[in-house]
């Protein structure tokens, strides 16, 4: 491995730990105490789900226009960071919504059903790209995919402000927000963090899905050799597709 | 593209009901909760024993503790309704905080087993233990 | 020879996957009767507490229809294999046609489906008379024809896959679960009459953008097999 490579996981490891000392430096919160320091997890893994979607649906959409196996990596790796976040931003809700709510989940909530939603939407996204093991075929498909799901992600959003919830309307954002400075420059330095720890996550699987595609094919020739051009080797991940 | 003829006005008209739903048309809807002064005025909509949300502030001075859970009384826009919660609140439960309570009435009583707290979108710093003061009107 | 219009060849292919399903009665001799199964199963589970029964039948109801409706809008019969897919692209089948004529056919399935499961559920959970309940009809249409664009999309997603038949409900489960809310408050809404016009018009939006997206993406999903 060269020394460049190492950069980028290097600065987000750094990163991630003067985002830590930023939270357990920041104020305390008036009305919930110690617990509202999990925003500075929460609400990054939020965002970062979002943005990993849309660089999913990007992927896609350039791999439709250009043909080029690179957007298709990318658009496959960015789903994979973007469940991760997704699933991470749903325990610390529920990790926080216990003591300060009341309750770790809650029945009729759109944003937490939603949020939800948009987590199974993806792991089936994950699931069909398991499951088909011609590389033209997964990421045309996916693509498609990747354009159907993403339909939903503005909705998990602007949730808040479509309907009354018990989730908190747009901190940032939102018409009646108020946010203490206090809390803003460690919000930012977190948000910083994750999203250096979302390009190496995502630039790292790219490259190995780029590896893992490269020796299927080399072993693809190389059983070639062996057993002669009459002879095709067994699939060994995924189903075939008939045809 | 083909099948501009027919994409064209779909879109358009999904962005536009989207902008109905987002900015006006679901929010008197999905009722995620009733304020006090929409639970009075529809008092006779729900029954004794129809259950429904209610969501408001905990009033100053009204949270009386008995023995299997608390009375106190939930205030918003000026309407107070008293409720009576059965089990232990959840820890931050306090004067002056944001209340979601599920149950239903009985007579002029709101008798709930479910209290959630609902927090609003703010975040205030603070040294010592100051009271929070909620904003005068609230969302929705 | 002029080419044949784009309501034409939708028609054609509808035509076709009826043929096909009259033939095999995949969808009416056998996923119907799996949905009344179904709804026969959650009293037994829940136990026979009637006026529980009565207070979630509907919603039972909603919930067997998007679980075992999905089954209609994927059916085997409504796949094209490879040599199908090849005559068609050959015959210079728009894309997008042969989405609408297949959404066509799973949606008049589905409604076939929801109709037969509604006296099963009056019949099983005896729900009393619901307040505006002509509306339900207009919900259950719209519910059918969603699910069955959806439907129709992730079948083509997976066409041909070996684990089609457990990924594709995974993908049209999470996909569909706003029009399942938008249903389960309407009925919510009739009961305690308030307004349902904004879970109408979130249904037919619904609708409205699956078609969009179906019709945009059928082009895309062409595979120039070789």
């Amino acid at each position: 491995m060269t020394r460049s490579r190492l950069v980028l996981p290097v600065l987000a490891l750094v990163a991630l730990g003067v985002g830590f000392a930023a939270a357990v430096g920041a104020p305390r919160e008036a009305t919930q105490g110690e617990f509202a320091r999990i925003m500075f997890v929460h609400v990054p893994s939020a965002w970062l789900a979002f943005l990993a979607f849309g660089v999913t649906l990007l992927g896609g959409v350039m791999w439709l226009i250009r043909k080029n196996m690179l957007w298709d990596r990318i658009a496959a790796s960015s789903a994979e960071v973007g469940v991760f976040f997704t699933g991470l931003a749903l325990i610390t809700g529920m990790i926080w919504g216990y003591p300060v709510w009341g309750t770790f989940w809650d029945w009729g909530d759109a944003r937490m059903m939603s949020t939800a939603v948009m987590f199974f939407v993806y792991t089936g996204y994950l699931a069909l790209r398991r499951s088909v093991p011609d590389p033209e075929t997964r990421a045309r498909r996916s693509a498609v995919l990747g354009i159907i799901a993403f339909v939903q992600v503005p909705l998990v959003y602007f949730s808040v402000t479509i309907v009354r919830t018990l989730h908190q309307g747009l901190t940032f954002t939102g018409p009646d927000s108020s946010i203490d400075e206090g809390f803003v420059g460690p919000l930012l330095i977190n948000l910083a963090a994750f999203t250096l720890v979302y390009v190496a996550f995502t630039t790292y699987r790219t490259r190995l899905l780029k590896i893992e595609d490269d020796l299927e094919a080399e072993e693809a020739i190389a059983d070639l050799e062996l057993a002669g051009l009459g002879i095709t080797e067994p699939r060994l991940g995924g189903a075939a597709v008939d045809g | 593209m083909p099948h501009k003829s027919f994409l064209i006005p779909t879109i358009g008209l999904v962005i536009l009901a989207l902008g109905y739903i987002v900015f006006g048309g679901l929010n008197d809807n999905l009722v995620y909760y009733l304020t006090p002064a929409e639970a009075v005025e529809r008092r006779v909509d729900y029954a004794d024993g129809d259950r429904f949300r209610l969501g408001g502030f905990v009033e100053v001075g009204s949270v009386t503790e008995t023995t299997n859970g608390v009375v106190f009384t939930v205030v918003d826009e000026g309407v107070s309704v008293d409720v009576e919660h059965t089990g232990s609140p959840p820890q931050l439960f306090r004067d002056n905080i944001g209340v979601v309570v599920e149950g239903a009435w009985a007579g002029d009583v709101f008798e709930t087993d479910t209290l959630i707290i609902k927090h609003d979108e703010e975040y205030r710093s603070t040294d010592g233990e100051e009271p929070y003061v909620p904003p005068a009107e609230s969302e929705g | 020879m002029k080419r044949p219009g784009f309501w034409y060849q939708a028609r054609e292919i509808a035509r076709k996957d009826l043929i096909v399903e009259g033939r095999a009665g995949e969808a009416l001799y056998i996923t119907v009767p799996f949905g009344a199964v179904a709804l026969m199963l959650i009293p037994l589970a829940v136990g026979t507490d009637k006026p529980l029964l009565a207070t979630i039948g509907p919603g039972m109801y909603l919930a067997v229809s998007l679980l075992f409706g999905m089954l209609v809008a994927f059916r085997q019969t409504a796949t094209d294999d490879a040599s199908q897919r090849e005559l068609l692209a050959l015959l210079g089948t728009d894309p997008a046609a042969k989405f609408v004529g297949r959404a066509a056919t799973s949606l008049l399935l589905m409604l076939v489906f929801s109709a037969v499961l509604v006296p099963v559920t009056i019949l099983l959970y005896n729900p009393g008379r619901i307040e505006g309940w002509p509306w339900l009809i207009l919900v259950i249409g719209l519910l059918a024809s969603g699910l069955a664009m959806v439907g129709t999309l992730a079948g083509s997603v997976t066409a041909g896959l070996k684990t089609r038949s457990t990924l594709t409900p995974l993908l049209v489960a999470p996909l569909a679960m706003p029009m399942l809310l938008a249903a389960g408050q309407v009925l919510e809404a009739l009961r305690d009459g308030s307004s349902i016009l904004a879970w109408i018009v979130l249904l037919i939006t619904t609708n409205l953008a699956m078609a969009a997206i179906g019709v945009a993406t059928a082009e895309a999903l062409e595979e120039s097999s070789s």
